[in-house]
C-alpha cells in the first residue's frame, strides 16, 4: 500500500473515532461536537461567512513572515560565515533571542508598536528567524574544506565563496530549518491573532477560533481547529514535500562512497 | 626555471611542542617537468603540496613561478585533491568547468570546457551530475577542469590512490598523455613505488631530512626507493 | 530476570489496588467544587472562603476551590464535571443558554462600575475615534463587548460598527497600552483600572449604567441544571453563605477591606471606595436580566429571546422590575 493511501486511511480511522466519541462517550456535544456538525459549520463559515478571507489573511501573513525571516537568516548567516566578528554577534543574538517565546514578549511589542499588522509580523518573523538561522549556519559549516580550497584556487572573494560554494551545501539544512520555522511561525500566528483581534478588517483564523470559543459555539470552534490542521497538512505534506523533491535531487547531501 | 621552492619551512603545534614537517626545503623544476614525490604516510607530502599551491601558508620561505614569488593561491598553480568529490555536486560535469572558467574570467567558457572534456574522453558525460559518474571519471573530470583553466603547474595529491588498480593505471596513462600534449609542469604525490616508477621524469622522496632526488635511470632504483622510504627511524607525526 | 518481572508485576498490582481504592473512596465522598476568581467583583466569595462559611453549613462535604481564568474556561470545566458553581458575567451566561448550555443563574454576585475610557481629552464619542484607532476589550462575547455594542448602536445604529477594531487584552495590558501612546486609544474598563486610567489622563465617554438604562448585575453565580436538581441542599447552603458574606461586608466594611487588601494587592481605601459604588455593589439580587436579554437579542448576540424566568433557578432572585 502506498504511504499516501495508508495515511489517508488513518485519517478516516481518526475521524471515525472522533464521531464515535462524540456520539457514544457521554461527553456533552457542547464540548465535543460530532464530525458532521463540525464539517457543516466549517462549510457554512467558509462559503457564507468570513472564514475564507480570514484564512487567506493568515496564510498571507505567514507567507510574508517566511519570506522576511528566510531573507534575514540568509543575510545574517552569510555575513557570519565570512567574518569572525559578525559570527560572534549573530551567535550572541541567537542565544539570547531564540529561547524567547514570541508570545511572552507580546505585551512589550504591543506597548512599543501598537497592535497593527506590523506587530504580528514581527512576532512571526521572530518565531521563524532563529530556527532557520541556526539550521542554515549549521549547514554552512558542513561545507567540505576542500571546496573552500578550490574557491581560493579560483581566487574567489569571500562573499562569492559563501554564496556560490557554501550556500548550495547548506540547502538541506536550510530546508529543514524553514520547516521548523514555518510550524513555529504558524502556531505563533494563530495565538497572536487570538489577541490582536480583527487586524486588517477581519483578522485571521486565530481570531475566528477565539470568537467561536467565547461565543460558545463548539462546532464552530472545532471547525476552526480542523481548518488549522488542514492548512498545516497542505503546507507540510504537499508544499514542503514538493519543495524537498525539487531541491534535494540537485542539492542533497551525497553519501560518501 | 619555471617552478621553484626556496627555503620552505612548515611547523605544526603537536603534543610535545612544535613539530617540523620540513625545514629549509628548496628545489626547482624546469618547465614541463613531471616530478613524483614519494613518502610514507604522515610524512607531510600533502602539506608540502598545499604549501606549494598557496592554500596553506609556510612559516618561512617562498614559492616561485618563473622567478617571481607567489602571493597566494591562484589558477596558475592548480591542485587536484585525493577526494573523488572535488567537483561540485550541484553542477553537471560541464557546468563545473564553465563555472571555473567564468570565475577565472576566461572567454569562450563553453568551447573550452568541451574541449577539455574531449581530451579526457568525457564529452558524453558532459551533462551528467558527478553522482552519476564513477570515481575514475570524476578524477578525470577534475583534471579536465584544471586543463580548461590552462594552469601552468598542476599539483596532484595522490589523485588515483582510492581507485582500483586497473582504473588507476588508466587514469595515470590519461594524465601522461595530457602532460605530453599540453606541456604543463606537474608535481605528483604518491606512496606507491609502482605508480611512481610508471610516471614521472623525476622522482624524489620526502623524508625527515627533506626532499631527496633520485636518478630515474639508475638501475636498482626500486630497491633504493624502498630503502629510502623505509629509512628515517621514528614514525613521523601524521601531518597529512 | 523472572524474579524482576515478578517483582514488577506485584508492584503494578499493588498500585492498581491502591488507585482502585482511591477511586472507590472518591465516589463515596461528597464534594463541592467552586471556581475561585480574582478581583473585587468576587469579594464575597473570597470572604466566604476565608471564613469557611460553606464548610460550616456542609460539614460532611469537601469544599474545593480551583482557579479559573474566565467564562469559557468555567463553561468547559462545568461540562467536564470539574466545577459545580461558577461566577460568570451576566452576558456569557445568556450566550451559553442560547447555544444550549444547560446552566442557569443561581443568584447575583456583584454590580460593577464599567465605563468606556478614552485617552484623548478631545474625544467625546466613538465617532470621534480615527479609523486606525483600536478599542481594547477583555474578550469577545463578554459583558464589556455588549456595553461597547450598545454604545455603537446608539451612535451608529450598528452594534458591529467597531468589530474590526477590537483588541482582546487583559485589563492590566489594556491600561498599559492606553497609557503608552499606542493605537489602542479606548478601553472598556472596570475598577480599579478605571481609576488607574483616569490618573493617567483618560476620561469616560459612556458608563454601563447609562447604556443599560439603569444599574445591572455584572457578575452572577451559575450552576448546571443537573447540579441544582441533584444537590439542592448544596445550593441552598451556598446561597445562605453568600447572604452571610454580603451582610458581613455591609456591616463590617473596614474589617472586610483589611482581609481583602492583601489578597487583591490594592489598598484598603481603594477597596472601600469600590464596594461603595452605587450604594453598595454586592447583592444576590439579579438586576437587569430582562434588559440584557432584550438588548442582546436585538443586537444579534443571541438568536432566541428567552423569558427571564427561564434563565434563573429561583425567580425570587430576579429584581422586581425585571420579573415578568
Amino acid at each position: 500500500m502506498k504511504r499516501g493511501t495508508a495515511q489517508f486511511l488513518w485519517v478516516l480511522v481518526l475521524l471515525l473515532i472522533w464521531e464515535a466519541a462524540a456520539r457514544f462517550s457521554g461527553v456533552s456535544p457542547l464540548l465535543l461536537p460530532t464530525v458532521e456538525a463540525t464539517v457543516a459549520s466549517l462549510f457554512d463559515a467558509l462559503f457564507h461567512g468570513t472564514l475564507f478571507y480570514q484564512a487567506l489573511f493568515s496564510i498571507g501573513i505567514i507567507a510574508l513572515g517566511l519570506f522576511i525571516g528566510v531573507a534575514l537568516a540568509l543575510v545574517l548567516a552569510l555575513l557570519a560565515v565570512q567574518s569572525r566578528l559578525a559570527d560572534s554577534l549573530v551567535g550572541t543574538l541567537t542565544a539570547l533571542a531564540h529561547p524567547l517565546p514570541g508570545l511572552a514578549i507580546l505585551p512589550l511589542l504591543i506597548l512599543w508598536f501598537g497592535s497593527g499588522t506590523g506587530v504580528i509580523l514581527a512576532i512571526i518573523v521572530h518565531s521563524i528567524l532563529w530556527p532557520v538561522l541556526l539550521n542554515l549556519t549549521a549547514g554552512l559549516r558542513q561545507t567540505p574544506a576542500m571546496y573552500l580550497d578550490i574557491g581560493h584556487l579560483l581566487s574567489l572573494s569571500k562573499p562569492r565563496i559563501a554564496v556560490e560554494l557554501m550556500l548550495p551545501c547548506a540547502v538541506p539544512d536550510l530546508l529543514a530549518g524553514v520547516q521548523i520555522g514555518w510550524s513555529r511561525g504558524w502556531r505563533a500566528l494563530i495565538s497572536a491573532e487570538m489577541v490582536f483581534g480583527a487586524v486588517g478588517r477581519l483578522g485571521g483564523v486565530g481570531w475566528y477560533l477565539f470568537k467561536e470559543r467565547t461565543f460558545m459555539d463548539a462546532p464552530g470552534l472545532f471547525a476552526g481547529i480542523l481548518l488549522v490542521i488542514c492548512i498545516g497538512v497542505l503546507v507540510e505534506g504537499v508544499l514542503f514535500s514538493r519543495l524537498e523533491r525539487l531541491l534535494l535531487t540537485r542539492f542533497g547531501r551525497e553519501e560518501t562512497k | 626555471m619555471s617552478f621553484a621552492a626556496e627555503g620552505l619551512t612548515k611547523r605544526y603545534p603537536g603534543k610535545d611542542g612544535m613539530h617540523t614537517v620540513f625545514e629549509q626545503l628548496s628545489f626547482s623544476l624546469p618547465d614541463g617537468a613531471f616530478l613524483v614525490v614519494l613518502g610514507r604516510s604522515g610524512v607531510g607530502k600533502s602539506t608540502l603540496l598545499r604549501v606549494l599551491a598557496g592554500i596553506e601558508k609556510a612559516d618561512a620561505g617562498e614559492v616561485l613561478l618563473d622567478g617571481a614569488p607567489r602571493a597566494g593561491a591562484g589558477r596558475d598553480v592548480f591542485f587536484i585533491f585525493q577526494d573523488f568529490n572535488q567537483l561540485f555536486p550541484w553542477m553537471t560535469l560541464e557546468q563545473n568547468l564553465t563555472y571555473a572558467l567564468r570565475r577565472a574570467k576566461l572567454p569562450e567558457s563553453t568551447a573550452r570546457a568541451r574541449e577539455a572534456l574531449g581530451q579526457v574522453d568525457l564529452l558524453d558525460a558532459a551533462g551528467k551530475y558527478p553522482r552519476a559518474l564513477s570515481g575514475g571519471m570524476k578524477q578525470r573530470g577534475a583534471l579536465a577542469r584544471a586543463l580548461a583553466l590552462r594552469s601552468r603547474v598542476l599539483l596532484l595529491d595522490e589523485p588515483f590512490s582510492s581507485l582500483d588498480p586497473i582504473t588507476r593505471r588508466q587514469c595515470g596513462e590519461t594524465l601522461l598523455r595530457l602532460w605530453r600534449a599540453r606541456d604543463f609542469t606537474a608535481v605528483f604525490v604518491t606512496h606507491d613505488i609502482g605508480e611512481a616508477l610508471s610516471l614521472g621524469t623525476g622522482i624524489a622522496v620526502l623524508g625527515r631530512a627533506g626532499l631527496s632526488f633520485f636518478d630515474p635511470s639508475a638501475p636498482g632504483l626500486a630497491e633504493d626507493l624502498e630503502n629510502a622510504l623505509g629509512d628515517g627511524g621514528e614514525k613521523p607525526e601524521y601531518f597529512d | 530476570m523472572r524474579r524482576i518481572s515478578a517483582a514488577l508485576l506485584s508492584v503494578l498490582l499493588l498500585l492498581s489496588l491502591l488507585t482502585g481504592c482511591q477511586a472507590g473512596k472518591a465516589e463515596e465522598k461528597q464534594t463541592l467544587a467552586l471556581a475561585q476568581q480574582f478581583g473585587i467583583a468576587y469579594a464575597p466569595i473570597e470572604i466566604m472562603r476565608q471564613q469557611q462559611l460553606l464548610e460550616k453549613r456542609l460539614p460532611d462535604v469537601t469544599v474545593t476551590w480551583q482557579q479559573y481564568g474566565g467564562p469559557t474556561a468555567i463553561r468547559e470545566g462545568m461540562l467536564a464535571g470539574d466545577i459545580d458553581i461558577g461566577f460568570v458575567g451576566i452576558v456569557p451566561v445568556l450566550i451559553g443558554i442560547d447555544t444550549g448550555m444547560p446552566w442557569r443563574y443561581l443568584c447575583g454576585l456583584s454590580r460593577n462600575e464599567v465605563a468606556i475610557m478614552v485617552r484623548d481629552p478631545d474625544v467625546h464619542s466613538l465617532a470621534d475615534l480615527a479609523s486606525k484607532d483600536k478599542v481594547a476589550i477583555l474578550s469577545p462575547a463578554c459583558t464589556q463587548h455588549v456595553i461597547l455594542a450598545l454604545a455603537c448602536e446608539k451612535e451608529f445604529g450598528d452594534p458591529n460598527a467597531l468589530d474590526s477594531r477590537l483588541v482582546s487584552m487583559s485589563h492590566p495590558d489594556s491600561a498599559a497600552a492606553m497609557a503608552s501612546g499606542t493605537e489602542i486609544v479606548a478601553h472598556v474598563a472596570t475598577p480599579p483600572y478605571i481609576q488607574e486610567e483616569v490618573d493617567a489622563g483618560a476620561h469616560a465617554i459612556y458608563t454601563g449604567d447609562e447604556l443599560m438604562g439603569g444599574s445591572f448585575t455584572f457578575v452572577t453565580c451559575v450552576a448546571l441544571e443537573q447540579f441544582y436538581a441533584d444537590k439542592p441542599d448544596y445550593c441552598t447552603a451556598f446561597l445562605d453563605a453568600l447572604e452571610e458574606a454580603d451582610a458581613y461586608i455591609a456591616e463590617h466594611p473596614e474589617e472586610a477591606a483589611a482581609a481583602l487588601a492583601p489578597v487583591y494587592g490594592i489598598t484598603e481605601e481603594e477597596i472601600l471606595s469600590q464596594i461603595d459604588y452605587g450604594g453598595g455593589i454586592f447583592s444576590t439580587e439579579l438586576q437587569g436580566v430582562d434588559r440584557m436579554i432584550a438588548a442582546m437579542y436585538r443586537m444579534g448576540f443571541i438568536q432566541a429571546e428567552p423569558d427571564p424566568a427561564d434563565t434563573v433557578f429561583d425567580t425570587s432572585y430576579l429584581a422586581a422590575e425585571d420579573a415578568s
